[in-house]
C-alpha cells in the first residue's frame, strides 16, 4: 500500500469553503476544523483512500507542490500567477471568486502626464507584467499588508490587488481603473506525482467535480 | 563574525566526500552502459556563443541563460543545454565524419533561477544521422535511467506532428500558439477552453492519455487525420509491452523544436521529469548540416 496522497490547503480566505468542498466529496474533515498544534492531518474517506492534509500559507502551497512534497494543492489563482512554477493546474474549484484590479484614489489621472507611476502591491510580478502590457512605466513597491493604505500615505499612485466586493476600496476613496483578471481557487498537481499516481489523483479530481456539481 | 567570508554564488554548491563518492558510483554504471553500446564520449566548452540558441529555436528563454560578455564584446552563455552544443559540434568539427555519429556526454548545464543560478548535472546521448528505431532509443533511455535511479522510470510519450497538425488547421499566429502550448503543458484545460473556444479537436485531444486505447480514442475523437503520428506511437507502444509507458497528448513541446516522437521520464522521489528526449531533425539543418537526430538527457540529481 502506497503512502496516502498529500494535499496542501491554503489557510485563510479559501480555507472554510475548501473544507466544505472536501466534506461534500466524502472526506471527514473534523481534524481540520480544530487543528490545534498539529500540522499534518489525516482525512478519512468511507469509500476511498484517506488524504493527508497540510494547512499552510498560500505561497507555501505552491512551493510544496512544485517541489513534490505534496502531490496536490489548493491555492488561489492570484498566488499561482504571482509565483508560477512547474505544476499542473487541473481544476478551477470556483471558490473564493474575486479579481485582480488596478485601483487609484478617485479623480487620479493615472494614464495621463509625464513621469513614472508608483504601484503598491502584494503581487509585484503580476503588477509588473500587467502594467508593462498597458505601456505604463511603473515602479513597483512591494507591500505585505493592506495596499489600500499606500495611496493614502502618499507611498503610491495606485495599487494592484485582489478585489472581492470592492467595499474596502470604496471606504478608502479608491476606484477601479482597470479590471485585470478573474480569480478563484485552483487544484494544482505535482507533475511527477500525477504520472506516478494517476489513478488515485484522477479519482480525487472526479470526486471534487462531483462535489462541485452538487452544491 | 566576519562579514567578509566569501561564499558560493546563490544556488551554486560544493560537493564533498561521501556525496562525491556516491555520485561517482552511480554514474559509473551509466557511463559504461553508453560505452558498451558503441557511443563515443564528447565534451563541449562551458561557454557557448549566445546566438547559437535563438538560431536553433531553443525552447530556453533568454532570461534563463547565464550570460558572459567576452573581451570582443560578444555575448556568451554558460552552457544552458547539452543538445545544442553537440549539434553545433556535429555541424562544425565533426562535419566530415561519416554518419551516424553516436555520441554521449556528461556535463552540467547552468540556468539563471530566482536571484541566483542553478547547476543541473546531466548525462545523455545524441545519435546524428542513420536509422534509429524509436523503441531502441526508449529502451536505452529506460535502461540508463534505471541504472542511475535504481528504479524503472515511468515514460510518457507523444509525437510533435500531432499538435503541429492541429495548430496548422487552427491557423494561429506564433503568440497564440505559444499561449495554447503553455496552457496545455500545465493541463489547464479550463482556461484553454475559455481562450480557444473554437478549438474543438484540440480541447478533446489534450485530455486523452493512456496506453493503446488512448490512441484509438484519439483517432475516433479528432476530425482531422493524425494517422501517421498515431501509427508511429502505436508501433512504439506495441514494441515495448513490458515498459511503463503511456501516451499523453498534453505533452507540449516547444514550438518547432521536436520533429518526431518525444518523451519524458519520471521516477519516485523526484518532483519533475528526470529524463527528456526525442527527435530534433530540424536543428542540424539550421546549423548547416542536414541530418536526422535523436537523443535524450538524464538529470543526475
Amino acid at each position: 500500500m502506497d503512502n496516502p496522497i498529500r494535499i496542501a490547503l491554503a489557510k485563510g480566505r479559501l480555507e472554510k469553503q475548501c473544507r466544505a468542498l472536501l466534506v461534500r466529496a466524502g472526506y471527514d474533515c473534523a481534524a481540520l476544523e480544530s487543528p490545534g498544534r498539529r500540522l499534518i492531518h489525516t482525512l478519512p474517506h468511507a469509500k476511498a483512500a484517506p488524504l493527508e492534509a497540510v494547512l499552510s500559507k498560500a505561497p507555501d502551497v505552491v512551493t510544496y507542490v512544485s517541489r513534490g512534497v505534496c502531490a496536490l494543492g489548493v491555492a488561489g489563482k492570484d498566488t499561482i500567477m504571482e509565483q508560477g512554477g512547474p505544476f499542473y493546474e487541473m481544476l478551477d474549484l470556483k471558490l473564493g471568486a474575486c479579481r485582480f484590479a488596478l485601483a487609484a484614489p478617485e479623480g487620479t489621472a493615472f494614464f495621463g502626464g509625464a513621469g513614472h507611476k508608483r504601484i503598491a502591491t502584494k503581487y509585484p510580478d503580476v503588477a509588473r507584467r500587467f502594467l508593462s502590457g498597458l505601456g505604463v512605466d511603473a515602479e513597483i513597491i512591494r507591500i505585505e499588508g493592506s495596499c489600500e493604505l499606500a495611496p493614502l500615505l502618499g507611498l503610491a499612485d495606485a495599487i494592484v490587488d485582489i478585489v472581492e466586493t470592492g467595499d474596502t476600496l470604496r471606504e478608502n476613496g479608491l476606484v477601479i481603473l482597470k479590471e485585470m483578471f478573474p480569480l478563484s481557487a485552483r487544484l494544482i498537481v505535482n507533475v511527477a506525482a500525477y504520472k506516478l499516481r494517476r489513478g488515485e489523483i484522477d479519482c480525487f479530481i472526479e470526486a471534487l467535480k462531483g462535489a462541485m456539481a452538487s452544491c | 563574525m566576519r562579514e567578509t567570508l566569501i561564499r558560493t554564488p546563490e544556488g551554486m554548491r560544493d560537493t564533498l566526500f561521501d556525496e562525491c563518492a556516491a555520485r561517482r558510483g552511480r554514474e559509473a554504471g551509466l557511463f559504461s552502459l553508453f560505452q558498451s553500446r558503441g557511443f563515443q564520449e564528447v565534451s563541449t566548452p562551458v561557454l557557448e556563443r549566445y546566438e547559437l540558441f535563438p538560431r536553433i529555436g531553443s525552447p530556453l528563454s533568454e532570461e534563463t541563460m547565464v550570460k558572459v560578455i567576452g573581451r570582443d564584446g560578444r555575448i556568451c552563455v554558460l552552457r544552458p543545454d547539452n543538445t545544442a552544443p553537440i549539434a553545433r559540434l556535429a555541424a562544425t568539427r565533426l562535419q566530415n565524419e561519416p554518419l551516424p555519429l553516436k555520441l554521449w556526454y556528461t556535463q552540467p548545464v547552468f540556468r539563471a533561477q530566482g536571484d541566483g543560478f542553478c547547476e543541473i548535472r546531466q548525462a545523455g546521448v545524441e545519435i546524428i544521422g542513420g536509422k534509429v528505431r524509436n523503441y531502441n532509443i526508449l529502451n536505452l533511455a529506460c535502461e540508463a535511467t534505471g541504472h542511475y535511479y535504481g528504479q524503472t522510470p515511468h515514460i510518457e510519450v507523444s509525437h510533435a506532428d500531432i499538435l503541429q497538425t492541429l495548430f496548422g488547421h487552427m491557423k494561429l499566429d506564433v503568440t497564440r500558439k505559444e499561449r495554447a502550448l503553455s496552457l496545455i503543458g500545465r493541463k489547464n484545460f479550463a482556461e484553454l477552453g475559455d481562450e480557444f473556444p473554437d478549438a474543438a479537436d484540440l480541447l478533446k485531444l489534450v485530455r486523452i492519455s493512456g496506453g493503446l486505447e488512448a490512441l484509438d480514442e484519439a483517432a475516433e475523437t479528432v476530425s482531422i487525420s493524425l494517422d501517421r503520428p498515431l501509427k508511429i506511437l502505436r508501433n512504439l507502444l506495441q514494441k515495448l509491452p513490458d515498459k511503463q509507458i503511456t501516451v499523453d497528448f498534453a505533452l507540449a513541446p516547444s514550438l518547432g523544436y521536436y520533429t518526431g516522437v518525444f518523451f519524458r521520464g519520471y521516477v519516485d522521489g523526484a518532483a519533475g521529469a528526470v529524463l527528456s528526449g526525442g527527435w530534433y531533425s530540424n536543428l542540424l539543418g539550421l546549423l548547416g548540416r542536414e541530418a536526422l537526430a535523436v537523443g535524450f538527457a538524464i538529470h543526475l540529481e
